[in-house]
């Protein structure tokens, strides 16, 4: 577990993944970060670019690229200033990376290409658009939700 | 964190909540990545440990709520770790929206009682969730409970979730499209 006083930044979780780290839990650690730990420093988890390993593996490229794509996608949707670093020309993947189990079929791609946020189509990646949902804002969507609609009958 | 590191976190706050000299049990159901990892061993880390306190309806009033949250902070001192190294924030969300399993203690530490849920439970709220970073999880839950259609995976999810707004706020039917098109 990473130390008390140490910001998951973007930048950390790019360089755990191509230590090895399974992407969803470096992600969700930023993730952590970003909705809850430190979400009063925003800024500070993205300002530092991502940094490419000498040796780039087209895995280890995919996720830079969704990385990058993902900065851009969270500076917009909680107003936040997004670091010139995301506006690389070189953060786009040559050819397109369904992120889904079944994306072989016609139908879950139309899906995905429906679905995905621009910042990621945009860069060639076609994952969907539930990727940073959380539980920190799904308790409070609830609430919102309950507070402006008739109790739900429950069956 | 890893598996030791979950058994020893937990322990240790065994050991606060006994320091604190707490009577009764304090109940806790782990689900999300910690309950695959300790359960299923299918990661080598997780991010946290999520876990609803199965004692306590309000936190805003509960004692033992108080208590535990004074034991956690003590142990998230003690190892350096951050304060949120256990997580009930999806606590009150399982308790409003899915019918909680009872569960079936999985260790003690002292007054401590870990409990841990069906697994049908764990992967009714991952398919509920349908993000990404639970897709391992449902790649190894689903074929184990033989859940292989669209309509098994609605049955389940409205076995535990049975509201059928909490499961359009999910855009459930769209990750059902997506898993099972």
């Amino acid at each position: 577990m990473k130390p008390i006083d140490q910001l998951q930044t973007i930048a950390l979780t790019y360089h755990q993944i191509c230590q090895g780290e399974q992407p969803w839990v470096a992600l969700g650690n930023f993730m952590n970060d970003w909705f809850d730990y430190a979400k009063e420093r925003r800024s500070e988890l993205v300002a530092v670019p991502i940094s490419l390993p000498e040796t780039l593996s087209h895995e280890a490229f995919r996720w830079a690229v969704f990385c990058t794509a993902s900065v851009e996608y969270l500076c917009d949707r909680y107003e936040i200033l997004c670091p010139s670093w995301v506006h690389n020309l070189n953060y786009r993947l040559p050819e397109p990376w369904f992120d889904a189990p079944m994306a072989h079929k016609p139908q879950v791609r139309e899906y995905l290409i429906e679905q995905t946020p621009e910042p990621f189509t945009r860069r060639n990646i076609y994952c969907g658009n539930r990727m940073f949902e959380n539980k920190y804002e799904l308790a409070e969507q609830y609430r919102r939700l309950l507070a402006t609609q008739p109790s739900p009958a429950i069956p | 964190m890893q598996a030791q590191d979950i058994e020893k976190y937990l322990a240790d706050l065994g050991h606060q909540l006994h320091y604190l000299e707490v009577q009764q049990p304090v109940r806790i159901l782990m689900v999300g990545g910690a309950y695959m990892l300790t359960q299923f061993h299918n990661r080598p880390t997780t991010n946290d440990v999520d876990v609803l306190l199965k004692d306590v309806d309000d936190p805003t009033t509960s004692q033992v709520y108080q208590i535990f949250k004074t034991a956690v902070r003590a142990v998230a001192s003690k190892n350096q770790i951050p304060v949120t190294w256990i997580n009930d924030v999806i606590g009150d969300f399982l308790r409003d929206t899915s019918i909680v399993p009872q569960g079936a203690l999985w260790r003690s530490y002292g007054p401590l009682e870990v409990y841990i849920p069906p697994s049908e439970y764990i992967l009714a709220l991952k398919l509920l969730a349908g993000r990404q970073k639970d897709r391992v999880d449902i790649q190894l839950l689903c074929p184990l409970l033989h859940i292989q259609t669209r309509e098994q995976a609605q049955q389940l999810v409205d076995q535990y979730v049975p509201n059928k707004r909490v499961q359009q706020i999910n855009d459930f039917d769209k990750t059902l499209k997506l898993l099972f098109p």
